[in-house]
């Protein structure tokens, strides 16, 4: 595993580069799942797939209860395993740190979907090419925040480059205590949490591990 | 705290990408690994006894593993993209996947094995032998490579453990040599006109032997078995939750029952116990027990291994 | 990229869709800050496509948005970051506006009945001969002089009611019925009978302090999204982001079930259903007995003393309110406390209160909770609504001076609108014969209480001669129809809108076709004012303009936005606020209260002529009151991606939620020895339900609680949760229908299209305000 560097790089560096990253900062999210479905109207994401979703949970005894939210999508890793899996090189990482698929090389083996620990890979059953979040890199491209960020209704969602340290997710995160899912499996995720519960990030937690339903990949 | 604080209340729903034909892909690369070592073992021991084994092993080991990649073929989405993966030029796959060097083994294994085969079948020991070493090593690697694939998946706490690729040898061998006693029982029954009753005799006690030579790799599989499933017990949740599939959960009829019960522990009786040892009946259920254990085997892992949820 | 509240006052003259353009072009230059909204590219071009700025209405609280399009079809809605409310936000189901516009089973063509009427058969026919055919029915009604046996019913539609009044009075018919305006009839007469306004605006941005009484702003409320936003702000502790660098502000909700809001309060506290005013008022008790009240607020600006209201007050303790309202009296003691010494703080009531029997008692008690505490229109206190209104344009008919037979006013002296719900059965008990029954945009069989009986009359020749349905789905009552006519949606008409403001500025908003009208549905405006025209006999002079026209002349009284350019600029920019114009707080200072005493009448004669009592008061629930140990309340709420009956077709609203079992405390659960997922039967005095089991913990033990929008029997194949081949290949991929056959339906969990549970709630309503109650069922659970 390459050694962990923090991500955000220092504010001195002259040839830096640009490293996009999502902060959700979980204090501000109310759960309303509008980042999942502005997801499916950005990106065509065909019913039963999600690019994004939010998790919901409840937990605690009557009368302390309360509701916690975990939304997810592909970590865009530093060092994903989807890509050191994927055996054509369908799956690539550009310098701004987004990790994307070539459509047209995708052989559609799934490999990388057994591989990435955080299951935000699926195959397009209309395309039968995988896809996941992107970023959005159509649109950051083209100078817009990320569909779900534009329109995240609590405004948890922060886009941008980590690695200016005037944007404001790198403030964000240089003043916040920010965690990832999985840091134990060295994928250095980019998708950093605010407040996460660690029973929302728990993905076993709750579940009847022995009744979870299945989907079929494609 | 408690599990059952919490309630799940909305998640997306939980993906298996890799299917039974991906289960069933590894069992055939294993079947032909298995088959292919034994049938070198037979010629290259020496034993002229054994050399009709050999020949079973040279024509088994091709045949599967050609059947093997038609379940990856109709697994993938894009099975008119298979080409991409046979470039193999640099800049159009990546050396550091395991399926890359799959392809490449599964082009180069088939190959020597045909052509080991035709040596053995045209009698040339010396060639046979020759491609015999190149293959030991292509064979232990294709299976091998699968156990890479698996033990790849990072995130599968089942999956993600250096074991896997030892285990999956070792089961490819189980595996193997139970066709292999299928095969030579087959032939010992119906195709032995014109032997003597010494031959055919002979034939038997290899078959015997064939036996206890099993028995001694159930036992071996069986501790790495143990080892995996020890470790899983202390590991992290998720390897918890994968052991809690295979023990007590939703794979433990699969796992304990037909892959441990069924499949080693009843065909390790039976080929010790000097009653089904030495019978061709008892060996005949044993191997086809051996055989559908294994293949339970990779169905738990392949499908267990997935059924954890991840998010 | 932040986007704050004083920038926003700065922003949009240069107008919405320039200013993102130029935005844009130097965004590439210099390639660092990305732009938040209004702007598309297409995915496959990577060119940026034309917004077409407007006003979403999947709910009412009517967001600004922008419509995106690529080769005439609508790909992509996305938020308007210049609404001054929404400032480019957008929820779940006002993205999912691009699903309601390209529903397959939408109604494109007029259609009439053929065969037996609900047997399903239509023939599609032309508009000729739709207009035909009403105007011929019309004409005999007025020919007979009885123009009341004339009924019009439009549901919910604050937008186009003074459009679809306009057609009924001018027609000469009393008989115009359209659903109260934001928050129910039982918010709107509290709100009026005490500071004389619809509604509260809670300006929670400010705010140190929210206490929510049965509200979940997070999921529901008439504002939502605009609301929800603020909230969240107010409680941001988020370092660096300089507008949002202020003190979290405390969160206490009251909720007979934790909800997203509850659940993400910092506290939450259960309560017996409709017996909030009890707890409000054992909370002003407290801030009195404390000597916390603003005294001279009290003394100047309401119609009672402060020493004569502590009199009133006396009795209501917060031991008597813990023995109701099982909410400790500590609790009660200590969170009045907090509230009174966090000024500005401000409450927030909606559904939970208002939609009980004590609906407008309650809302009072809660009211002054804020009056006492002077927190009246202060920043970050309860604020009146800030909002423009419009001209009806001239010649206006006279209201007929026949009084309905129909709006059930006549029990409900005070109540300010119809009783909606009441309509139909009124017609069937035979208070007024009808000729000729027009809904628009309203399916009684679906969103009444008792829906099977609205079947019943519906399904009636006798009672309900000719129903012509003006939608845009085959809806649950459209099916009964002897005409449907299909009705442009929200996406694809023109309609002005003055939503209350959050930046208490108030502002225009201008909803635009970002389409044409698909097959031959025609906006509701358009239909009307071709049918009055048809009619004739004096009907045609009131409706001497097209749409366009009347719109003119609507914001024609709006000197500021006339002087901006009128209708030419909210057309460019779908949004207008003056921008000379500061924040308004306080506004009774000058004008007074819209009362009869120009104060807060927290002493109220209207009501105590009506024989009510005058003062805020707890009224016990009469059903509740003989509530069994076998017995639980059932409440019904809001789903987050759901809008009451009309979003179910949509498909990515529907994929997250699509069934909806009662959600049950585990306490409870054991009782009734009920496990998760079990099947059981719901039983109320008006019928019973089939459904699953959710044992959860955050619900009172004496509660269960059951979401709407589920259950839709017609409307469409997606909302009941059926696959099929269309031209969009989702409709095939759709997932949670059950499986019918086969050893593992059973084992299909969360599968299906839900149950409706409004067929189980008995037609009941507030004595005072006339709302149905909806919170207020009593039903008993058995597994089957
Ligand atoms: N997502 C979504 N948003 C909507 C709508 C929608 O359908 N869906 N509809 C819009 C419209 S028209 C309206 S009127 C609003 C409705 O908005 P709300 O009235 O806020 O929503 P409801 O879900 O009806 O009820 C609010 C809460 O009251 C609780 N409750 C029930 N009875 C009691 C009680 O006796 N005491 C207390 N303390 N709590 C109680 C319920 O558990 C529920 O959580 O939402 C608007 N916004
Ligand atoms: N049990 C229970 N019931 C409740 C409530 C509750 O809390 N609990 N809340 C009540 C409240 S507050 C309200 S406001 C009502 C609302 O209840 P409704 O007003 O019945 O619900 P809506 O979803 O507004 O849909 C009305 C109709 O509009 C049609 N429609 C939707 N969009 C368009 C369009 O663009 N064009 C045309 N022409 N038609 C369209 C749909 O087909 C639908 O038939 O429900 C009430 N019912
Ligand atoms: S989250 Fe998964 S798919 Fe996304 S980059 Fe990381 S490993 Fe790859
Ligand atoms: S499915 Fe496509 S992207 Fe994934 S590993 Fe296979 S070729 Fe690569
Ligand atoms: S960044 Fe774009 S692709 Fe990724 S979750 Fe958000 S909307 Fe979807
Ligand atoms: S849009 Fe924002 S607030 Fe809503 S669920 Fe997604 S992250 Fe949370
Ligand atoms: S809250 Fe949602 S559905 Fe309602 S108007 Fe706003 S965006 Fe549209
Ligand atoms: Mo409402």
């Amino acid at each position: 595993m390459p050694e962990k560097s923090s991500p955000i790089a220092p504010a001195d560096d002259e040839k830096r580069k640009t490293r996009y990253a999502m902060v959700i900062d979980l204090r501000h999210c109310v759960g309303c799942h509008s980042c999942s479905v502005a997801c499916k109207s950005e990106n065509e994401v065909p019913l039963g797939k999600f690019r994004s979703w939010v998790k919901v949970i409840e937990k605690g005894r009557y009368p302390d209860v309360s509701r916690q939210f975990l939304p997810s999508l592909c970590n865009n890793c530093a060092n994903p395993i989807c890509n050191r899996n994927c055996p054509v090189r369908a799956t690539y990482i550009r310098p701004d740190g987004i990790v994307g698929v070539n459509q047209h090389r995708c052989i559609g083996c799934m490999y990388c979907m057994a591989s990435c620990p955080y299951d935000v890979r699926y195959i397009n059953p209309l395309r039968k090419i995988v896809q996941k979040c992107f970023f959005c890199d159509h649109r950051v491209d083209k100078g817009l925040e990320p569909a779900c960020v534009e329109t995240c209704l609590g405004k948890a969602r922060i886009f941008g480059d980590i690695n200016d340290p005037n944007s404001e997710i790198a403030q964000v995160m240089s003043t916040n205590p920010v965690v990832t899912l999985k840091p134990d499996l060295g994928t250095e995720p980019h998708v950093f949490y605010i407040a996460a519960d660690y029973d929302a990030m728990d993905p076993t937690s709750g579940v009847d591990i022995n009744f979870i339903l299945f989907e079929e990949p494609y | 705290m408690d599990p059952s604080n919490v309630n799940l209340l909305y998640n997306s729903p939980h993906q298996i990408p890799l299917g039974i034909l991906l289960a069933q892909y590894f069992y055939l690369t294993g079947l032909s690994a298995g088959s292919f070592v034994v049938s070198v073992i037979a010629i290259l021991g020496g034993k002229t006894e054994y050399k009709p084994l050999g020949k079973i092993g040279a024509v088994v080991a091709p045949l599967c593993l050609i059947l093997a990649p038609m379940n990856l073929l109709v697994e993938m989405a894009q099975p008119l993209r298979a080409w991409h993966l046979m470039t193999y030029l640099p800049g159009y796959i990546n050396p550091k996947s395991p399926i890359t060097y799959g392809v490449m083994l599964l082009t180069a294994y088939p190959i020597s094995a045909i052509i080991y085969a035709f040596f053995v079948y045209t009698g040339n020991m010396k060639m046979s032998k020759v491609f015999a070493i190149i293959g030991i090593p292509l064979a232990i690697s294709v299976h091998g490579y699968t156990g890479f694939i698996i033990a790849l998946g990072k995130g599968r706490a089942l999956w993600n453990t250096a074991l896997m690729p030892t285990l999956f040898i070792v089961s490819a061998m189980v595996s193997g040599i139970a066709l292999m006693i299928l095969a030579a029982i087959i032939r010992n029954v119906y195709f032995s006109q014109g032997k003597t009753e010494e031959e055919i005799e002979a034939d038997r006690k290899l078959i015997y032997g064939l036996g206890k030579f099993l028995g001694a790799v159930i036992i071996f599989d069986l501790f790495l078995i143990l080892n995996a499933v020890l470790v899983l017990l202390t590991s992290s949740k998720g390897a918890w939750h994968a052991a809690e599939l295979l023990l007590w959960g939703r794979y433990s009829l699969d796992f304990l029952g037909v892959e441990i019960l069924l499949g080693s522990v009843i065909p390790l009786f039976m080929v010790f116990y000097p009653k089904t040892a030495t019978s061709l009946k008892g060996l005949t259920i044993a191997s086809i027990l051996v055989m559908v254990g294994i293949y339970a085997m990779r169905y738990s892992v392949v499908i267990g291994g997935q059924s954890v949820p991840l998010h | 990229m932040k986007f704050s509240r004083r920038t926003f006052l700065q922003l949009g003259a240069a107008g919405a869709a320039s200013l993102g353009l130029d935005k844009i072009l130097q965004t590439q230059s210099d390639a660092m800050e990305l732009i938040m909204g209004g702007a598309e590219v297409s995915r496959t071009t990577g060119k940026h496509l034309k917004p077409i700025p407007s006003t979403c209405l999947n709910c009412y609280a009517r967001c600004g948005n922008y419509g995106f399009n690529a080769y005439g079809t609508l790909i992509k809605i996305g938020p308007n970051p210049e609404h001054p409310n929404s400032r480019g936000r957008m929820c779940a189901k006002g993205q999912a506006g691009l699903n309601l516009v390209y529903d397959p089973d939408r109604i494109l063509y007029p259609m009439k009945r053929v065969g037996p009427r609900g047997e399903g058969k239509w023939q599609r026919i032309t508009w000729e001969e739709a207009y035909h055919e009403v105007a011929d029915r019309m004409k005999a009604v007025m020919a007979s002089g009885r123009h009341e046996e004339f009924v019009f019913q439009s549901d919910r539609d604050i937008t186009t009611q003074d459009f679809t009044r306009r057609f009924v009075h001018a027609f000469g018919s009393p008989n115009a019925f359209v659903n109260h305006p934001l928050g129910g009839p039982n918010k709107q007469l509290a709100q009026q009978l005490t500071w004389g306004a619809d509604f509260e605006i809670p300006d929670v941005a400010n705010s140190e302090y929210m206490l929510i009484f049965g509200s979940n702003p997070f999921e529901a409320h008439y504002l939502r999204t605009s609301f929800v936003q603020r909230m969240v702000e107010a409680r941001s502790i988020r370092r660096f982001s300089a507008d949002l660098l202020r003190p979290k502000a405390k969160m206490v909700t009251f909720d007979v079930r934790v909800s997203q809001t509850s659940g993400r309060s910092d506290e939450w506290h259960p309560i017996i259903p409709g017996t909030d005013g009890l707890v409000a008022l054992a909370m002003c008790h407290v801030i009195m007995e404390e000597g916390m009240e603003d005294s001279s607020f009290i003394n100047t600006w309401t119609n009672y003393s402060p020493d004569a209201l502590k009199q009133h007050l006396k009795d209501y303790t917060p031991e008597l309110a813990e023995k109701i309202s099982g909410v400790p009296a500590r609790e009660i003691r200590r969170i009045a406390k907090e509230f009174a010494s966090a000024k500005p703080s401000t409450t927030i009531s909606t559904g939970g209160v208002t939609k009980h029997w004590n609906g407008v008692y309650s809302e009072r008690c809660v009211a002054l909770l804020n009056i006492i505490t002077g927190n009246i229109d202060i920043k970050g206190g309860y604020c009146l609504p800030k909002y423009y209104t419009f001209n009806e344009p001239g010649p206006v008919p006279p209201v007929p001076r026949m009084k309905s037979r129909l709006n059930g006013l006549s029990n409900y002296p005070l109540a300010m609108t119809e009783l909606h719900h009441n309509v139909l059965p009124m017609i069937k008990e035979g208070r007024q014969r009808i000729k000729i029954y027009m809904t628009y945009q309203h399916n009684p069989v679906y969103s009444n209480p008792e829906g099977k009986m609205m079947e019943l009359i519906l399904k009636d020749e006798d009672l309900i001669p000719y129903y012509v349905c003006i939608d845009s789905f085959m809806t649950e009552s459209a099916a009964l129809a002897d005409l449907v006519l299909p009705a442009a949606t929200y996406i694809e008409r023109m309609e002005v809108e003055a939503p209350p403001a959050f930046e208490m500025v108030p502002f225009v908003s201008l909803r635009q076709p970002m389409i044409p009208p698909l097959g031959e549905s025609v906006p509701i405006t358009d239909i009307l004012i071709e049918m009055a025209r048809r009619l004739g006999g004096g009907m045609e002079k009131y409706f001497k303009f097209d749409t366009e026209g009347y719109i003119r002349e609507r914001i024609s009284g709006i000197k500021p936005l006339m002087d901006a350019g009128g209708l030419e600029y909210l057309k460019k920019n779908a949004v207008f606020y003056d921008k000379t114009v500061e924040p308004q707080y306080e506004i009774f200072r000058e004008k007074g209260f819209n009362t009869p005493s120009g104060k807060i009448e927290i002493y109220s004669r209207r009501m105590e002529e009506q024989g009510f009592n005058p003062l805020p008061s707890y009224d016990p629930i009469p059903v509740h009151q003989t509530i069994k140990d076998s017995e639980l309340y059932m409440v019904i709420h809001q789903w987050m991606v759901h809008t009451h009956d009309r979003t179910a077709n949509c498909m990515w609203l529907s994929e997250i939620v699509h069934d909806n079992p009662v959600y049950i405390n585990s306490m409870t659960a054991k009782k009734f020895d009920l496990k998760n997922y079990d099947r059981v039967k719901v039983i109320s005095k008006a019928g019973e339900m089939e459904t699953s089991v959710r044992v959860v913990e955050g619900i009172h033990p004496k509660v269960i609680a059951i979401g709407d929008s589920c259950g839709h029997w017609g409307f469409g194949r997606i909302a009941q949760a059926e696959a099929f081949k269309s031209q969009d290949p989702n409709t095939h991929l759709l997932w949670w229908g059950k499986e019918k056959e086969g050893w593992w339906a059973e084992e299909e969990r969360d599968r299906g299209s839900g149950v409706h549970p409004k067929p189980i709630i008995p037609i009941l309503s507030d004595p005072l305000g006339g709302g149905q109650c909806w919170m207020d069922t009593k039903v008993r659970i058995v597994k089957v």
